[in-house]
């Protein structure tokens, strides 16, 4: 049964965990390939700042296993005080878990990503959801 | 709209209550829990909780207090999930491509945001 508030995706990708986690945790590797502007300092407790399609994200690093596990926390709005607003960025997003899951397949040439993004408390309104 | 929707629908008493008022139509306490296997007591707390996150309302007539289901915040909540699962599905692919390729993918900004930086 599907969770509710839990959004689950799993893939495999072409490239041995060791690739997948620098494409993870390396902010020059996050940024090309989310199209954004990413800052990451990847230990536990770093914090990590993501601009992706105009939209900006701040969240913390809770718990780091490398080539393994990856959560991140995002923090609400109200933690982000002094910082500079992009134009959408409201509510959403600004709260709830994501974690990334490596599994090295047989052959050690893919990796199997599952990511587990966890609703905020308190969900944000459909009006701050829109998707840029 | 305090508490969360995905919180109040976790439990399966509070999702047959739900069901029951969808399905039923607004009712009492005391008629939900003669529907259902649990005390009054025990309905009126799910109540609360559901009417916290914004899905039941309560409508008191002289002594009786009739509770509705309100599924404006399910829709949001559904939303939610379809909108994140469609991000997912945007950023794995093009994570995916980046392994593959190892080209990078344009980047998407709104006019004038680099300058708010």
């Amino acid at each position: 049964m599907t969770e509710f508030g839990v959004v689950r995706r799993s893939v495999v990708l072409p490239a041995p965990p060791e690739a997948v986690w620098a494409a993870l945790t390396d902010a020059g590797h996050l940024s090309a390939w989310l199209g954004g502007d990413v800052e990451l300092d990847a230990c536990p407790g770093g914090q990590i700042a993501v601009q992706e399609g105009g939209r900006l994200r701040r969240g913390v690093i809770v718990d780091l296993e490398p080539l393994r596990r990856l959560e991140i926390r995002w923090l609400p709005a109200s933690h982000r005080l002094g910082f500079v607003w992009g134009p959408d960025d409201g509510p959403a997003g600004s709260a709830g878990e994501v974690e990334f899951r490596l599994v090295a397949l047989p052959g050690g040439r893919t990796t199997r990503l599952t990511i587990v993004e966890r609703a905020p408390a308190g969900l944000p309104r459909p009006s701050a959801l829109a998707v840029a | 709209m305090d508490r969360d929707v995905f919180e109040a629908l976790a439990d399966p008493t509070r999702r047959a209550v739900v069901r029951r008022l969808a399905e039923g139509g607004p009712a009492t306490a005391t008629e939900l829990a003669g529907d259902l296997p649990v005390s009054r007591q025990a309905v009126a707390k799910h109540l609360a909780t559901l009417a916290e996150a914004g899905l039941v309302t309560s409508d008191r007539q002289g002594r009786e207090t009739r509770f509705s289901f309100t599924p404006e915040p399910l829709a949001d909540a559904v939303s939610w999930m379809a909108d994140v699962g469609r991000q997912w599905d945007g950023r794995l692919k093009a994570l995916s491509q980046y392994l593959e390729t190892g080209e990078a993918r344009p980047k998407r900004r709104k006019p004038g945001f680099a300058s708010d930086r």
